[in-house]
């Protein structure tokens, strides 16, 4: 036997489970001569046919096996199958491709069963998923992400770690259960927005500002524990906007989120606080009963002509995916979703879910940034802004959106401003985005 | 009537509530079980996910409670029902997958058809890149019209067998060539 034969029957042989068959294959195959002709690429007819007729074989065979693992009987099958008619290398290539069509939803079960919290490193494998659309009671989706980035030197649900100088990936799976039973449960998100006015909102005057925050935050815990309350008995997934809680609003909300009994996620805005002697912009995500609540450090300060917001960021700075068997969930908060290379990222790893807590003046670049992750990953994504009014320097009246959604069954991103005119206030309220009927609408409350 | 959310709630709310109990507590362990075996065989993806997601939360509020030394044993057992279903989530998944190619094949099938009717005798290669799709799956629907006899090998064009590849036409239909 070759080198090649030794590495794909010791690929077969040794797997304890499907994903590190499908990555010991795809390992043989990337080891191959780079001037190796596959049969796909061959001009000779007959080649051609005994491939697909091969590959149609292969199917058959591995449709027969079981899901919970490739049993000693399978793994003798696929050896004889892979020694037969085909070149090793080709018999890898397309048996890998095999495996990963049928048995990719228990890819990442078989990935993050021995680590549940780790930095994916450059060169490494990892799977990815199909956005679990096909479970909405809608159209099917208009394209798969591998199909609009076709891998050659991967698999559709297995790929390889590019290097991204600024950017640390860390894979957080401790509440996968969690996640996996209210993303792929949720048919409506909410954009919270509290605020109607800068003047309710505390912002240090520059050059350089950190302490931005509700500016009577009794006032604001009442509002957000109402609209939040409510707000969760209508949809799964709520975002709060950025710097719009303090630490103590966000113990408020944790507690509204253990109140429901059904599963839900709130995005509890973020908080500019000193960790660790660091100043940051955290993202807390809140899961009912769950004592540590997900995280994100804002990596792109905001910054201006004048005013530059004085946060250190890790160098890297560090995307945490958050992930279940079926979905891949990140935070960002503002303008971290303006940085090319970490949308570029979150794409690349299959995030289709990012939730974004952000505080602008101007939106319409969220939409477009939106708009790009839903064709790399087929993303749903929600942008919870405040306050409703912004000044522009001659103190013109600005309404931003409150909500910038996107969601890929329209394809396009959707933006929502409170239903009022003018400058005079309006009271808090929310954005619903309904998946189901790819339809938004904006509710007010009235809070005494 | 099979499990309902509902059940799975109620009966998690019943063990922290009889944990001092301890034969309240067994009674309740083994009714969740019950539950969970239900649920596992009910082929409801999201019941199952949402079962679960209970078990693992009623579970952290368990040992946020902090109650009796002989907590372990519940907690596993509890843990053992999460792995149950997620096993049964896997397997769910998997088939929700075969049902999609499955209805992929069929779709490919009756356009292999009028691939055939409108030009005869036709080349799997070809049929897979005029509706571009992988070859592989112009086989595999390829033999299942054969085998029910829809389509039927043929000789090639102007009756030049080429021996390396395969060509196919509508059963009974003469190749209009």
């Amino acid at each position: 036997m070759g080198v090649a034969d030794v590495s794909m029957v010791r690929a077969i042989a040794s797997a304890p489970s499907w994903y590190e068959m499908a990555c010991g294959l795809l390992e043989v195959w990337r080891s191959r001569d780079k001037g190796h002709v596959s049969w796909r690429a061959d001009s000779d007819d007959g080649v051609y046919d005994r491939g697909a007729e091969w590959r149609a074989d292969a199917q058959s065979l591995v449709e027969r096996m079981a899901v919970s693992g490739p049993s000693d009987a399978d793994r003798e099958a696929l050896v004889q199958m892979a020694k037969t008619g085909r070149s090793p290398l080709d018999a890898a290539y397309d048996l890998g491709w095999v495996i990963d069509a049928r048995f990719w939803p228990t890819f990442t079960d078989s990935w993050v069963a021995d680590r549940e919290n780790f930095i994916l490193g450059t060169g490494e494998f990892f799977p990815t998923v199909d956005a679990p659309l096909e479970l909405l009671p809608v159209q099917p989706p208009t394209s798969r992400p591998w199909a609009l980035d076709p891998p050659r030197d991967e698999l559709c649900h297995v790929r390889v770690m590019r290097s991204h100088p600024g950017f640390a990936v860390r894979i957080d799976a401790r509440v996968s259960a969690t996640l996996d039973s209210i993303l792929l449960a949720a048919r409506r998100l909410v954009a919270v927005q509290p605020n109607d006015s800068l003047a309710e909102i505390a912002v240090p005057r520059g050059p350089r500002f950190h302490g931005v925050q509700p500016a009577d935050p009794v006032r604001q815990s009442r509002i957000l524990v109402d609209i939040c309350t409510q707000a969760l008995s209508e949809a799964e997934i709520v975002v709060v906007p950025e710097c719009a809680v303090t630490r103590s609003i966000v113990t408020d909300l944790q507690r509204v989120v253990d109140a429901s009994a059904l599963d839900r996620l709130l995005v509890a805005g973020s908080v500019h606080e000193t960790v660790r002697g660091k100043r940051r912009n955290v993202a807390y995500a809140l899961l009912p009963d769950e004592p540590e609540p997900l995280t994100h450090d804002k990596f792109v300060p905001y910054q201006s002509d004048t005013d530059l917001e004085d946060i250190e960021p890790d160098d890297p700075a560090t995307i945490t995916v958050y992930m279940s068997n079926r979905c891949r969930l990140a935070i960002g908060i503002c303008k971290d979703l303006f940085n090319d290379e970490a949308v570029g990222v979150l794409g690349r790893v299959g995030v289709n879910l990012v939730l974004v807590p952000a505080m602008s003046g101007k939106t319409d670049g969220f939409a477009a940034q939106l708009g790009r992750l839903v064709s790399l990953a087929q993303t749903v994504g929600v942008v919870a802004n405040n306050p409703r009014t912004w000044r522009d320097r001659s103190g013109r009246a600005l309404h931003p959106a409150a909500a910038v959604f996107s969601q890929p069954l329209e394809g396009h991103p959707m933006v929502v401003w409170p239903s009022g005119s003018g400058d005079s206030a309006l009271p808090p309220g929310y954005c619903t985005l309904d998946l189901g009927e790819a339809s938004a609408r904006f509710v007010h409350r009235h809070i005494v | 009537m099979g499990a309902t959310l509902g059940d799975v709630i109620q009966a998690t709310e019943m063990l922290v509530q009889s944990y001092p109990d301890q034969d309240g507590r067994l009674q309740t362990v083994a009714s969740l079980a019950l539950l969970t075996g239900e649920v596992a065989k009910s082929s409801d993806r999201g019941l199952m996910a949402a079962t679960r997601s209970q078990l693992g939360r009623f579970r952290r509020r368990l040992v946020a409670g902090r109650r009796g030394e002989d907590m372990q044993t519940t907690l596993k057992v509890l843990r053992d029902l999460e792995q149950r279903l997620s096993a049964a989530i896997r397997e769910e998944d998997v088939r929700l997958e075969d049902g999609r190619r499955g209805a992929e094949i069929t779709d490919l099938r009756s356009r292999i058809v009028a691939e055939l009717e409108a030009n005869g005798v036709v080349r799997p290669r070809e049929i897979a890149t005029r509706l571009n799709v992988d070859p592989s799956q112009v086989s595999r629907a390829m033999r299942s019209l054969v085998e029910d006899g829809t389509v039927e090998p043929a000789p090639t064009v102007g009756g030049v067998q080429d021996r390396r590849a395969h060509f196919y036409r509508l059963a009974g239909v003469p190749a209009a060539i």
